[in-house]
């Protein structure tokens, strides 16, 4: 499919007539450039409204009405009806395709009422051919486009950002979306609708012919078969009910296992607890250590340090008392000079002399004071000691409190941590259940499982006999039918088609695994094209297992589909899409459809859109991408031309509301806004 | 739509008759005919072959 151009007339932000073509052949990305709100959007919708009769897109919520007529063209025909148009024209298979759908809306003050109009799908065969009546019966539109592109499998091929977004989700909506767009797209699904009509028309055959023969040996066979059959039905149910509870039982054992983990979890938590019992403890030791330290210093220093300013006057009156004793006589010289009556130090007659004597006298009674010199002299190199080491221990005493302080702190902090701790473990708690219990549970749910693969085993076993049974009883009964002379035609007919449906089982499961196998390889090959260097080496393979579900590998061999980032989730996204669609056309270098992407690059790194923006173009037949402004700066506007693939470019020019014109840009032209 | 690629060579491997036959019902699915149709028209084929088998 090579989408051509699109027409557009009043819809959604398009008043009046609008047209753009898209690029192909070697130059095959066009670029339709608009900031938000100026209907880049409006152009996607128009292509799956033409196309597929589409009124909601992938990020609508359907129960609401979205309005695809011109709103500005509405409110100037107030009353009356306006007609929204829109015509796409593309080719496949050498068929050129021409398919429009209109509109018609009123709005009567502020109710708009709007209702599908007609469809007109003109085709040109490869011959040049052209039917001049339209085909406007809607079911056979549909019919046709589903042979062309398949609705179920073209929002992989044309989708907006929520797609993408979705497509890199891996819940079980997704799961099947991707497993019916394997199965649709590689026409697995046929296959296996082909299985049913065989089965189907051989055993309607098988009735007819037993009835017609009327014969005794035949019935028998046949009812043989009849009940080989059903037992075999009535296993296979049974097979697939154990199966369903082989899932259920596997989604319990992860449940438990979930909550095992939590608990684990509360393990982890009530070792940090610990850890901070044991940090408290310390703690406490240090403070107590730090206490006992400077109630020591205090005791020994304190009163020195309190007394800074009465030892200033005592030193004072030490030093007045000291050198008043300065002058004192030794007592040998006092006490000769008043037993002898002459002074020892002048030989003045005492007795002449009343005031020497009296000195003298004076003299002999200061001698006690002369006794608490050596007392004084120490008390006052006491005092000098302690001042001259005042300011050490009144820093030391300081430092001391500080320490104090700070481990107060440290065990304050310490007892806030563990409060909260513990009210952490009580919250998880609250959702727990005996952890013993859960762990019995899961040992129960691990017999159970076990033992359903038993049966599912032993069942497989007795559908396989049953089949081959049924095969070997209806070969007895082709061969009686045939025979038969009367039987020998149907027996003939008979025969034909239990070998085509032969043939199309075995090559159900050979085609099955060998698509799976594709697929996978070539998800992985262009994956590792796509992302960037530094986490090619991430993901070792992209597997899709027997249910068709995606599966990412990491280096190591681990699943890791839930643990990369959204943005390389994308990438495996964008990486299946492609490789569905080349394992499709048979691998086929590129694809054959067109990749139209609506804001593809919202979560994509730099890196990342460089290498897209390099490789898609090679993968696919043609890139379609609505771009804003974040998405294309002139770093992407760099990579886009250094391409040389470009080859349309647009930007969407919102004249006034619901006014946007399409206007096509010049290659050499810049457009980007952004990263200048 | 054609029958996708790979299956078409697996049908190769077939004899003429059955890959012919499995290839027209498969062809008539993609082109989502509806069952019933299909079925009686692998019926008459069926039929027709045999016919023209016996005869010969």
């Amino acid at each position: 499919m090579i989408l051509q151009s699109i027409q557009l007339k009043n819809f959604r932000q398009y008043y009046g007539d609008q047209e753009l073509t898209f690029a192909q052949g070697d130059k095959n990305i066009t670029i339709i450039f608009g900031v938000n709100g100026q209907g880049k959007t409006g152009i996607f919708r128009a292509l799956m409204f033409a196309l597929y009769g589409s009124t909601h897109i992938q990020q609508d919520n359907t129960e609401e009405t979205v309005h695809l007529v011109n709103l500005r063209r509405l409110e100037e025909n107030n009353g009356s009806l306006v007609t929204g148009f829109v015509k796409v024209t593309f080719s496949h298979k050498n068929k050129k395709y021409e398919i429009s759908r209109q509109l018609k809306a009123v709005k009567n003050n502020s109710k708009i009422q709007e209702r599908f109009d007609r469809v007109e799908l003109f085709i040109t065969d490869e011959n040049g051919n052209y039917s001049p009546t339209p085909i406007n019966d809607p079911q056979e539109v549909k019919r046709i486009m589903s042979s062309v592109l398949n609705e179920d499998i073209k929002d992989f091929f044309l989708f907006d950002a929520e797609k993408i977004d979705t497509l890199a989700k891996t819940n079980s909506q997704v799961k099947k979306e991707v497993k019916s767009a394997i199965l649709r797209l590689l026409q697995i699904d046929n296959v296996d609708k082909a299985q049913e009509i065989l089965k189907r028309l051989y055993t309607k055959e098988n009735s007819n012919i037993v009835s017609n023969s009327k014969n005794i040996d035949i019935s028998t066979k046949n009812n043989e078969i009849y009940a080989e059959k059903i037992k075999r039905e009535s296993n296979i149910e049974l097979k697939d009910q154990i199966e369903e509870n082989l899932r259920n039982c596997k989604m319990q054992i992860e449940k438990y296992n979930l909550q095992l983990s939590q608990n684990a979890e509360i393990k982890l938590i009530q070792d940090k607890l610990h850890e901070q019992e044991n940090q408290f403890i310390t703690l406490e030791g240090r403070i107590s250590d730090k206490k006992r330290e400077v109630y020591r210093i205090i005791l020994q220093k304190s009163p020195f340090l309190l007394l800074k300013s009465s030892f200033v006057n005592v030193s004072n009156y030490l030093d007045q008392i000291l050198s008043q004793q300065e002058n004192i006589v030794p007592i040998e010289v006092i006490d000769k000079s008043l037993s002898t009556k002459v002074c020892a130090c002048c030989n003045n007659n005492l007795n002449q002399h009343l005031d020497n004597l009296n000195y003298i006298e004076s003299l002999k009674n200061n001698y006690k004071r002369s006794l608490m010199g050596s007392f004084t002299s120490s008390i006052k190199n006491m005092i000098i000691d302690q001042s001259n080491s005042y300011e050490e221990n009144d820093k030391f005493i300081n430092l001391l409190l500080k320490d104090f302080r700070e481990l107060n702190k440290a065990k304050d902090l310490i007892l806030t941590q563990m409060e909260q701790t513990k009210i952490e473990i009580g919250n998880k708690a609250k959702s727990q259940i005996d952890m013993s219990k859960i762990e019995s549970m899961i040992q129960q749910s691990k017999y159970d499982s076990d033992q359903m693969h038993l049966q599912i085993a032993k069942l497989k076993v007795e559908i396989d006999n049953s089949e081959e049974k049924i095969g070997l009883l209806e070969k007895t009964l082709e061969k009686m039918m045939t025979e038969n002379e009367n039987l020998k035609y149907d027996a003939k007919v008979l025969e034909i088609l239990g070998s085509l449906k032969d043939d199309l089982k075995g090559i159900s499961e050979v085609f099955s695994t060998e698509m799976r196998e594709s697929l996978k390889e070539s998800t992985t090959e262009i994956f590792k094209t796509l992302i960037d260097s530094k986490d090619r080496n991430l993901v070792k393979n992209i597997e899709i297992n027997n249910k068709f579900e995606l599966e990412i590998i990491g280096w190591d061999n681990t699943e890791i589909t839930q643990d990369i980032s959204q943005g390389q989730r994308q990438i495996v996204a964008l990486s299946f899409i492609t490789a569905l669609a080349k394992v499709a056309a048979g691998g086929a270098n590129t694809i054959s459809f067109p990749l139209f992407m609506d804001t593809p690059f919202g979560r994509i790194s730099g890196k990342n859109r460089d290498h897209l923006i390099e490789n898609i173009p090679g993968l696919t037949s043609q890139w379609i991408l609505l771009l804003t402004d974040t998405e294309l700066t002139t770093n992407e506007e760099r990579s886009f031309k250094s391409t040389n693939r470009l080859g349309k470019w647009y930007r969407l020019n919102q004249q006034e509301l619901y006014h946007t014109i399409i206007e096509e840009v010049s290659l050499s032209d810049t457009i980007a806004t952004r990263g200048m | 739509m054609e029958i996708n690629r790979n299956l078409e060579a697996r049908l190769d491997e077939l004899n003429p008759r059955n890959r012919d036959l499995l290839k027209f019902l498969l062809t008539e699915i993609e082109n989502g005919s509806y069952q019933n149709y299909i079925e009686e028209k692998i019926r008459t084929e069926v039929r027709e072959l045999v016919a023209e088998e016996i005869k010969l």
